[in-house]
């Protein structure tokens, strides 16, 4: 599935995993991949958003405002700790070039502690692999998506089906979050749509 | 968010390290960079069959302390 997903679809695919990490976050939802899919200014269907007066800082300001700091370091640690010299970013590189990608941003212990038995060994499966794990909502986004993209007889999965896949009329935060910032989904398809020159 | 991230950038250049608003969150967030490398590097250390004491040695501090304090990872 994922060879059929052009370019920027990719880079927003891992483009979430960072806006995750940057909040703070240990998982992938709907709410990082339409924040990686508006970092994506001039891919199809971007116009669409910006008439509607969606951007990225207003959606991460959402986001952030919704779910509050995660458990990790988030962007305001990081802005903290440049104050008295300490990037970061450079921490988490060296900490992933000893004990491999995301080792940084696991949950912590606190976070282990108050998690139950049954979602402990879930998690415990998911750790090793080194990534944020999506979240089911936002696995259903991306399943929707090439749903999208096999509807509109297009052969690559590109920004504009991750998009509408991220849509879902079943709700999500990303649905939430565009809603609370005036474009509602079916607004915002039409619109996509529309500018995509296919009917709606 | 941007916004925030610009003003947070902004207080850090105009405050001098004598404002105890930017002080004070640089210690917090080391506390919680500290953290987190400790949980790392002790989770590693058991892995590679450190025992608790050797640890704590390590940390300076008791065994007692580094095992009550990591022993449900």
């Amino acid at each position: 599935m994922f060879e059929q997903f052009t370019h920027d679809a990719r880079r927003v695919v891992v483009g979430a995993q960072d806006e995750a990490r940057a909040l703070g976050h240990h998982w992938v939802g709907t709410e990082h991949l339409l924040l990686a899919v508006l970092g994506q200014g001039t891919a199809p269907g971007m116009a669409a958003l910006h008439a509607l007066g969606i951007n990225q800082e207003s959606c991460r300001t959402l986001v952030d405002e919704i779910i509050g700091p995660g458990e990790g370091l988030d962007w305001r640690d990081s802005e903290a700790l440049r104050t008295v010299g300490i990037d970061l970013d450079e921490v988490r590189r060296r900490v992933e070039e000893s004990f491999g990608p995301g080792a940084f941003d696991q949950p912590v212990d606190r976070a282990r502690r108050r998690r139950l038995w049954w979602t402990r060994r879930r998690c415990g499966r998911c750790a090793p692999s080194g990534h944020l794990p999506f979240m089911p909502r936002a696995k259903r986004a991306l399943e929707r998506s090439l749903r999208e993209a096999l509807d509109l007889g297009d052969r690559r999965l590109g920004v504009e089906h991750l998009l509408l896949g991220l849509l879902d009329p079943k709700g999500n935060l990303a649905v939430e979050v565009l809603g609370r910032l005036g474009a509602p989904p079916e607004v915002v398809r039409a619109k996509v749509l529309a500018d995509l020159g296919r009917a709606a | 968010m941007l916004t925030g991230m610009s003003e947070a950038v902004r207080t850090a250049e105009a405050a001098t390290s004598r404002d105890p608003q930017v002080g004070l969150r640089a210690v917090a967030a080391l506390r919680l960079l500290v953290d987190r490398l400790e949980a790392l590097q002790v989770d590693n250390a058991r892995r590679l069959g450190w025992s608790w004491e050797e640890i704590g040695e390590a940390l300076s501090v008791t065994k007692q302390a580094v095992h009550r304090k990591h022993r449900r990872r």
